[in-house]
């Protein structure tokens, strides 16, 4: 599996991330020899960088999934920050270990957090100005046709 | 000499109380938000207490979309979570450069006193007014918090229960961004009237 994002752990895999050395290939599904590519018919792609492209097609399903993915980094910065964290026992070392340990790891995690966040909002943002713009393109040539 | 033992547990009590309502926010000065007399007070009875069994069960019944609205448009998704002793609902919005809302409810944190102790969790934490004639504190984490777009507003409603509101944003641009415990200060205003009027 391609792994193009990798957050908490979980992998985001570009539906039908390819490696390609073109920004346009038609009909690259199982089966289908790579000699047929520009035959059938020409799909354009979002190029999201680092060699990764997917199809105008599923990038909503995308879009989808990276909105999901920064909705978990929410609940999951709710989680670890609600006022329920508490030291593991009474006594002055667990006091500690509250003030001294989880506090910075805490703070670490909410940075790191909400720097992911902003990463994937840049990426939504990155692929909704690439559909919207091939939408109008579309729509443009069309309207020449 | 039991009595003398009473009182000095209770001055010792007394005084981490006091610390444990300070501000520690890097690069400001950290400031003792209470004096000894507040202190007594803060930790006094909570006058109309209110029950929070309602919200307990639904969290995401504490706020109304319409309430939510003028900070983070459409709703997305209102997801209760009530798994491992949490009571939250996180509210997502629709355009993902807007904020989004959690609620949590905490049914046996101790009132005031257990609102103060959470303090250890944050490199933020400021006691402010009471909210509605509640005892409230401002708590946060990160860098540059609370001014970096996340707030929690945490406000203890009776001896025993508290709930808080979170607001969040990683997006500079949204309005909120740099006052985000002015819009959990209203949001849990809007949690208690509600709490008042389904009575």
């Amino acid at each position: 599996m391609l792994c193009h994002t990798s957050v908490t752990g979980v992998c985001i895999a570009p539906f039908r991330a390819l490696r390609l050395p073109s920004r346009t290939y038609v009909g690259y599904a199982a089966g289908r020899d790579a000699r047929d590519w520009g035959k059938v018919r020409t799909m354009a792609s979002v190029d999201l960088g680092n060699g990764y492209h997917i199809d105008f097609d599923d990038a909503q399903k995308f879009i989808t999934a990276l909105q999901d993915q920064v909705t978990r980094l929410q609940h999951s910065l709710d989680k670890v920050t609600n006022a329920k964290v508490d030291p593991p026992g009474d006594d002055d070392y667990s006091g500690s270990y509250v003030a001294y340990g989880v506090n910075p790891m805490v703070q670490q995690h909410t940075d790191w957090n909400r720097k992911k966040q902003q990463e994937l909002k840049d990426l939504i943002q990155k692929v909704t100005t690439a559909v919207n713009t091939y939408k109008q393109t579309e729509h443009d040539n069309t309207m020449k046709a | 000499m039991r009595l003398t033992s009473t009182l000095a547990t209770g001055v010792a009590l007394a005084t981490l109380l006091l610390g444990g309502c300070s501000t520690s926010n890097p690069g400001t000065a950290d400031s003792t938000t209470t004096a000894p007399a507040r202190a007594t007070s803060s930790v006094a009875a909570v006058a109309n207490p209110l029950d929070v069994a309602k919200i307990q069960k639904d969290p995401c019944g504490a706020l109304s979309a319409a309430q939510l609205a003028p900070f983070m448009g459409e709703i997305r998704n209102a997801t209760p979570d009530l798994t491992n002793g949490d009571f939250t609902c996180n509210w997502d919005p629709s355009d993902v450069n807007k904020l989004s809302v959690s609620v949590n409810v905490y049914p046996t944190i101790g009132g005031p006193a257990g609102v103060y102790s959470a303090k250890t969790g944050y490199n933020y934490f400021e006691k402010i007014d009471s909210i509605s004639g509640y005892p409230a504190v401002h708590a946060a984490t990160g860098t540059n918090a609370p001014r970096n777009g996340l707030c929690r507003t945490i406000v203890a409603v009776s001896d025993k229960a508290a709930f808080d509101v979170f607001a969040q944003n990683s997006t500079s641009s949204d309005p909120h961004y740099a006052t985000m415990c002015t819009v959990t200060d209203q949001l849990v205003q809007q949690v208690i009237t509600n709490l008042t009027t389904q009575h």
